[in-house]
């Protein structure tokens, strides 16, 4: 799912379904969505993309707001100060050396983020997965999936696109108890799997559980994987409110 | 009565008739030789950009480079081109080099709302080496006024003239110009090395240049390798990187032997080195870097080859109508002189003087004239040197400046004088001959 | 002035030999003139028909936002009718061809050793002949061309080696379809093009329309309608008219129709940046060809200095007499430009059709990328040949003018007296 990785979801309502027996597999997504999304969140972090070329580290501090508003500046000596700015549909690139902003759209969207697993695209997304998927388990009773070393209880469940979406085919596995993606396949039209992510570390703040450290593989080419690491996540806090202008980027 | 004696006392005697023949032989020398200079100068034009842009005679890549060429893959590059250079310095046939980076960039200009980029332009760029590259391409030369050499480190670049028309910057008035020097724009590479995503730096122009070949001068610029190299994130702070380096040689004719001489020197400077040989190619596993004579190197050499082929073509179409019109020339003036004819043989000249004596006739006229010819081509081919064809252009975009170059070549000026000098000779045997043989009474009524 | 054309006619019999040497000079001119224009204009062609021939075609119908985002090639905006266009432009007179054109990811599938990003097309089989030469890339130790609705590609022979791929083996091209979902397709290689354009030998790949259709959730729709007119005709005239046939359609206004200069604006500025020095060429050709022609005629007419005092001391009024020269002129302009145009036009016609055979001297020099490049063939130019022909009398023509003008201008008696 698009919006694990960089925790801009904003969830209005929880459905009261715990009580019923038998729980959907749409009540599971709403739940698992709804854990992750918070007003406002500040973080620091790290992205470690390994590909054919070698590993690459790089390290930034995030703020998001809401499901639409992001920005991610980079502290890493080759890309220190260099920012990215998601507003909804669009993302803006600010380079320190560089007088004017980047504007990302259309079909500039598909490439890979500093040569990360993630595309642009990735970053980007509008609505909730129950608009554009329809949900049902591949198997009704959870399942056990292995995550380094330790065992979790994982409800299966299939996504099938219900129109234009980028991965027309998806499989999550959500865990039982915390409701919170573990594991995603992302997969094209035909049912190749295109991309793979992993849940490797959750954290627990304000009553909800965020993945502070998951891996994305990309499957089509040899040793390529990029791995976010959270840390000092901080949510709920006051955020300036030119926080996400276009002006304000360049500080 | 000594026939070169009469020959040169006809000449004199029907002046008019003598100017029409030698004007036209030395009209049709003069244009001939013409011509030729203009052929030598395109050939040289287009081997000097083949050679000063694209190959060198002698160029140097890493063999991944070269293999996978349509990624324009930077990660495989010459890692120290510092130390590859000092190897180059000490070999004696070695004349010039010049280590480049070349890349693709994108400028945006006209930063307006919301700070994003009204206009974007792509264009090519070179990153070289300003302290080799100034003799490399005689870039001082070509400098327009006003400008100056990129330095390293100030994020400055020089452009070509035709991007500098391109790339546009909304004066007080908001009116758009062209770009001018002191100007700055950001310079967005999509692809840098290794995948590493992005890279966008303003840049400012320290000058403006102008090469004589159009092609070049439509959307190039320069800035200085270590500069280059940074922007597209290749590590420049460790190592001294280059995608390739051209050689230009001292002698341009001799390529085998001091590409075998620069291969073998790189190998014992501890440079893994291999010589290109299209009939023995270096092994799949093979790393390391490619010495390759610009013969082999791409396919240009061969693309000359037929140019030169044309043009050669072209210049025998030349000979072929200037041969014609001397040939008309002087036949006409024998043919004129039937009834003259008729008197001398009358009088007892014999045949074979006839013959003679309007071969000789023909000699010195075609001598002076053809002197002529050549004497005042060479001269005006030498004042012109170069003809700068803008301005037959003034309506259409200034990406279409050819300047064209003349180049006087000795062999073809003698050829020249000699072919047109045999050719009008020997092309009075034909009418005199005839002539010779009719009785002298049928040519007196000829009229 | 039927008697001054008949006694400039008599007079071009009487000096048969001169009219034959003048006539001569001209046809070669001529002749000369015609054929370098023709091979020059060959060598233009060349470069532009290679691009129509296997790149972009002579016009081609798009939908707008496509054209907008050209670099990304996204088949979201597409044009949903094409047949009807087809068939709109087929009524207006016009061959065209369907195609789905998109960037692709592809790799081996087997142990890849890394993608690339190239171009591909998905054509119709029976029609893309009618517009491209791709048909003739492939020969028969390449493989063979793909057949409709069958997951196979014919991909660059370079491209194939880039790739480490051969004939018969499988690739995967990893795409997005229309509807923006990533889609991957396994393809088996059947054919290696080598065609004359490199781009296509290193950068693309073609598979048919009919199973792209069934992949790329594109229902009936295309990306391209590719239009053919000949390499000769007027561009812009023959877009007015495809623009005029297609205007009423449904969707018009989100069409962008566009011809080979506009698709291909960069490489058409690059190949017809004309070198000056092909002006200068036919100048020069032209220069030498009056040279030889006004030399004759010159001394014609002063040759008939003493022929000219007599008729006029006949009492033949100067003006006849410029005009009986100006009409023996026009008269060995005629033959000789006739002459000439019928050299010419043969020369024109052996290149045209036959060409020269260069491939023997491009295999001795070695690695140059191309194959059927080895054929130079000339293009006809119709209105140069007019032109030569019309100029080769009037040259003549006016050459005669001055000097008889000059000769009527001396005294009868001086003239009588003229050797």
């Amino acid at each position: 799912m698009k919006k694990i990785f960089l925790y801009t979801v904003i969830w209005a309502v929880l459905l009261p379904c715990m009580l019923w027996a038998q729980i959907t597999p749409e009540q599971i997504i709403k739940k698992a969505e709804y854990n992750q999304v918070h007003d406002t969140m500040k973080s620091t972090g790290k992205m470690i993309i390994t590909s054919q070329f070698g590993t690459q580290e790089k390290t930034f501090e995030a703020v998001a707001e809401g499901e639409d508003n992001m920005l991610l500046t980079f502290t890493n000596i080759e890309e220190r100060g260099q920012k990215i700015l998601r507003l909804k549909d669009e993302i803006y690139l600010y380079f320190p050396d560089a007088e004017g902003l980047l504007r990302l759209q259309g079909g500039a969207l598909k490439e890979s983020v500093m040569g990360s697993s993630f595309s642009y695209e990735d970053l980007t997304g509008e609505k909730g997965l129950l608009d554009l998927y329809t949900v049902s388990f591949i198997e009704t009773a959870p399942v056990q999936i292995e995550i380094s070393g330790t065992s979790y209880s994982c409800y299966h469940v299939k996504l099938k696109g219900k129109r234009s979406v980028a991965y027309p085919e998806q499989e999550l596995w959500i865990d039982s108890n915390l409701f919170v993606i573990r594991k995603a396949v992302y997969k094209s039209l035909s049912g190749r799997v295109l991309k793979e992510l992993v849940v490797e570390r959750i954290q627990t703040i304000g009553g909800k559980y965020i993945p502070v450290q998951f891996n994305m593989i990309d499957k089509l080419k040899k040793n390529s994987q990029t791995r976010f690491i959270i840390e000092n996540l901080r949510i709920n806090v006051a955020l300036r409110p030119d926080e996400f202008s276009l002006e304000r980027l360049s500080f | 009565m000594k026939l070169p004696v009469i020959a040169l006392r006809n000449i004199w005697r029907n002046k008019r008739r003598t100017i029409l023949t030698m004007s036209a032989i030395t009209l049709a020398t003069l244009i001939i030789v013409f011509m030729f200079s203009l052929i030598e100068g395109m050939k040289y034009d287009m081997k000097n950009t083949v050679v000063k842009f694209t190959t060198g005679h002698i160029r140097i890549r890493n063999i991944e480079y070269d293999r996978k060429e349509l990624l324009n893959p930077l990660q495989y590059n010459i890692n120290d081109y510092e130390k590859v250079i000092e190897v180059l310095d000490g070999i004696e046939d070695v004349d010039m080099f010049s280590p480049r980076i070349q890349f693709g960039g994108r400028f945006g200009m006209l930063i307006g709302e919301n700070r994003v980029y009204e206009k974007e332009l792509d264009a090519r760029g070179v990153g070289v080496d300003f302290k080799t590259e100034d003799q490399f391409q005689d870039l001082e030369k070509y400098l327009k006024t006003g400008g100056r050499l990129p330095q390293e480190g100030k994020n400055e670049i020089i452009v070509t003239i035709g991007l500098a028309h391109d790339l546009k910057v909304k004066d007080k008035d908001g009116e758009e110009r062209p770009a001018k020097v002191g100007d700055p724009f950001d310079l967005f590479i999509a692809q840098t090395m290794a995948g590493a995503g992005f890279n966008n730096r303003s840049v400012r122009i320290a000058g403006i240049v102008e090469f004589p070949i159009a092609t070049v001068n439509r959307n190039l610029f320069l800035m200085p390798i270590k500069d280059a190299g940074s922007l597209l994130r290749m590590n420049m702070a460790e190592s001294k990187q280059a995608i390739e380096i051209l050689i230009i040689l001292k002698d341009p004719d001799d390529i085998a032997a001091p590409a075998a001489l620069i291969t073998k020197a790189l190998n014992d400077a501890d440079i893994t080195s291999v010589l290109y040989n299209p009939d023995n190619l270096p092994e799949k596993d093979y790393q390391g870097l490619v010495v390759a004579s610009w013969h082999d190197a791409s396919a240009w050499y061969a693309w000359l080859q037929m140019a030169e082929i044309t043009y050669n073509f072209i210049g025998l179409f030349f000979i072929i109508l200037g041969t014609t019109v001397i040939m008309n020339t002087t036949m006409m003036t024998v043919y004129e002189r039937m009834k003259e004819i008729g008197t001398i043989a009358a009088m007892g000249m014999t045949g074979k003087q006839i013959v003679l004596l309007f071969f000789l006739e023909a000699f010195f006229m075609s001598f002076i004239a053809a002197l002529l010819g050549v004497g005042i081509g060479s001269g005006l081919v030498t004042a012109i040197g170069q003809l700068d064809m803008s301005q037959f252009w003034e309506n259409l975009d200034m990406d279409i400046t050819s300047i064209i170059t003349f180049r006087l070549n000795i062999r073809s000026v003698l050829f020249t004088f000699l072919y047109s000098i045999g050719v009008a000779s020997a092309v009075t045997f034909i009418p005199s001959r005839k002539a010779a043989k009719i009785e002298p009474v049928e040519a007196l009524r000829s009229v | 002035m039927k008697f001054l054309i008949s006694l400039a006619w008599k007079n071009l019999s009487r000096y048969r030999r001169r009219t034959i040497i003048t006539a001569v000079a001209i046809a070669v001119g001529i002749a000369l003139f015609i054929w370098m224009d023709a091979w020059l204009l060959g060598a233009e062609m060349e470069t532009v028909r290679n691009l129509l021939q296997f790149e972009t075609g002579p016009a081609r119908v798009m939908d707008k936002k496509y054209w907008a985002e050209k670099d990304y090639k996204i088949i979201k905006y597409h044009l949903d009718n094409p047949a009807d266009i087809q068939a709109a432009l087929s009524e207006a007179g016009y061959e065209s061809t369907q195609r789905i054109s998109f960037l692709g990811e592809i790799s081996k599938l087997v142990e890849s050793e890394g993608s690339f990003t190239i171009d591909v097309a998905a054509i119709d089989v029976q029609t893309d002949g009618k517009v491209f030469k791709l048909q003739d890339g492939i020969v028969e130790e390449n493989g063979r061309f793909i057949e409709q609705g069958t997951p196979e590609i014919i991909i660059g022979k370079d491209l194939a080696e880039d790739l480490g791929v051969e004939l018969g083996e499988e690739v995967i091209v990893l795409t997005k379809t229309a509807a923006g979902s990533y889609e991957d397709l396994e393809l088996t290689v059947v054919g290696l093009l080598e065609t004359p354009n490199p781009l296509i030998n290193k950068g693309s790949g073609f598979i048919s329309l009919e199973y792209a259709k069934l992949r790329l959730q594109i229902g009936e729709g295309a990306t391209d309608v590719v239009i053919q007119f000949a390499e000769t005709a007027d561009s812009a005239a023959e877009l007015k008219k495809i623009r005029g046939a297609l205007k009423s359609l449904p969707g018009y206004e989100n069409w962008e129709v566009l011809d080979y200069k506009a698709l291909a604006s960069e490489f058409i500025m690059l190949a017809q940046a004309k070198s000056g020095g092909s002006q200068i060429i036919i100048f020069l050709i032209i220069i030498i060809a009056v040279i030889g022609i006004s030399n004759t005629m010159l001394m014609a007419v002063f040759e008939r200095v003493k022929e000219i005092g007599m008729m006029r001391a006949l009492g033949m009024k100067d003006r006849s007499i410029v005009l009986t020269f100006i009409f023996e002129a026009v008269g060995v302009g005629l033959i000789g430009s006739l002459i000439g145009l019928a050299i010419g036009f043969f020369l024109t016609w052996w290149m045209v059709d036959v060409g020269i055979d260069i491939s023997a001297m491009i295999e001795n020099m070695g690695n140059i990328g191309y194959r059927s490049a080895g054929i130079f063939k000339a293009a006809w130019n119709w209105g140069t040949m007019v032109n030569a022909f019309i100029m080769g009398i009037i040259i003549a023509g006016s050459v005669a003018y001055f000097p008889a003008k000059r000769a009527t201008r001396m005294q009868i008696t001086d003239c009588l007296r003229d050797k």
